[in-house]
């Protein structure tokens, strides 16, 4: 695929990513209670702390109303992304997203949030030069950044002995919100084989992802490994967000791996 | 301008833009919130479920906003290890309106109630916070 296609496919999924984030709030916000819990009242409390801007600016910024139209703004910028692969749209959106997340005291979605100011970082400089030359450090940036998010992600587990003793899938498992897997982690703690299994295939699997630069013929098997993986989360976790915010990374890394040699 | 501005505060409110990649790591603790109205002696456990569907792959507004209200509860219960306070803190009033939300689907026999956030490992538990009694009103 063109480096053109490549990037029109990465700001494309971008877009799909905040059509579907920004429709899913508005969905939310409509419901009674959105308001009670995440008011302007309340979280203004640690804004005038936090933000260094007049009050004026605050209400302005992160008003009830103002929630609700950034959301309408996002919607549609995501809507024009996929027609014009315009930098001060992606640089919009980044800022837009900024205030979302300021407004759930930091993230409402933890990692998939972090892997969208990634993309949109990417994205900036994707779209804001010309020259092939140029742009591809936006796909680099996004490449080097996801490879790292699943193989830091491993890291980060094998030095745990939960998981290296097989009880953490069990563990984390028992914390979902569906009810069905709640039962599934009440099965597994008993199959001690079987958890020993899935804790260390999940180790494995994210830190092997380091070796996609060195043998880059096996990054299509990868990408179904990760496609099953991120489904697997989100009918474990209900995590459909971080599903298309990891999607919207592999371009790039098709993109590195096949042309740039580590 | 305001005069008490907290970097700290602020960098917390903008961590998404630093990404830190280490999803579900460590096991630890996790956060249960219990209930009780004026009338019951009994803790009753608080449970955040929610129903899946295939269309929730595209939009999964319940699962998400559910999650959303666990967070309110883990910031609360960082929050307990760092502020005297608490009763002021952002998480523990937006705490109070979810466990409203939730309670009033739960048809209790009078109008107060009271919360506990407790610290569950394994077979350890450790009651971290005792609420006053509360309206389930606002």
């Amino acid at each position: 695929m063109s480096f053109s296609n490549l990037e029109l496919l990465t700001v494309s999924l971008i877009a799909i990513f905040f059509v579907l984030s920004s429709a899913e709030l508005l969905k939310s916000s409509k419901m009674t209670h959105f308001f009670k819990i995440w008011n302007y009242d309340l979280i203004k409390i640690d804004l005038v702390k936090a933000v260094p801007l007049p009050e004026g600016w605050l209400y302005f910024l992160f008003s009830n109303q103002s929630f609700i139209w950034i959301l309408r703004f996002q919607l549609v910028l995501a809507g024009l992304l996929i027609v014009v692969q315009d930098p001060w749209i992606v640089g919009a959106l980044f800022i837009l997203h900024l205030l979302v997340c300021i407004r759930f005291r930091g993230t409402f979605n933890g990692g998939s949030d972090m892997m969208v100011f990634v993309l949109l970082s990417g994205a900036l400089i994707l779209t804001g030069f010309q020259n092939e030359a140029q742009a591809k450090f936006g796909f680099l940036y996004i490449a080097i950044h996801s490879m790292y998010s699943y193989f830091k992600a491993g890291l980060s587990k094998i030095l745990q002995r939960d998981w290296t003793s097989g009880q953490a899938v069990s563990a984390f498992l028992s914390r979902s919100l569906y009810p069905d897997i709640r039962k599934l982690s009440d099965w597994l703690r008993g199959q001690k084989t079987l958890s020993w299994i899935s804790c260390w295939f999940v180790i494995l699997f994210e830190l092997t992802f380091i070796l996609i630069p060195i043998f880059p013929k096996i990054v299509t098997l990868y990408f179904a490994l990760a496609l099953a993986f991120h489904l697997t989360v989100f009918l474990t976790f209900g995590l459909n967000r971080f599903f298309w915010a990891w999607l919207a990374a592999w371009p790039a890394i098709f993109y590195s791996v096949t042309t740039v040699r580590f | 301008m305001t005069k008490t501005f907290r970097l700290k505060l602020f960098l917390g409110l903008i961590r998404a833009v630093f990404p830190r990649w280490n999803f579900f790591d460590l096991v630890g603790y996790n956060f249960q919130v219990s209930f009780k109205d004026s009338d019951q002696k009994d803790w009753q456990v608080l449970l955040f479920s929610a129903e899946r569907k295939a269309f929730h792959f595209l939009q999964n507004e319940e699962c998400n906003l559910t999650l959303a209200q666990v967070n309110v509860l883990e910031h609360f219960a960082q929050d307990i290890q760092k502020n005297s306070d608490l009763s002021t803190t952002v998480s523990y009033l937006m705490l109070v309106e979810v466990l409203r939300l939730k309670l009033q689907k739960e048809k209790l026999k009078t109008d107060l109630f009271q919360f506990k956030v407790t610290a569950v490992k394994a077979t350890e538990k450790i009651d971290l916070f005792f609420s006053d009694w509360l309206s389930v009103r606002t």
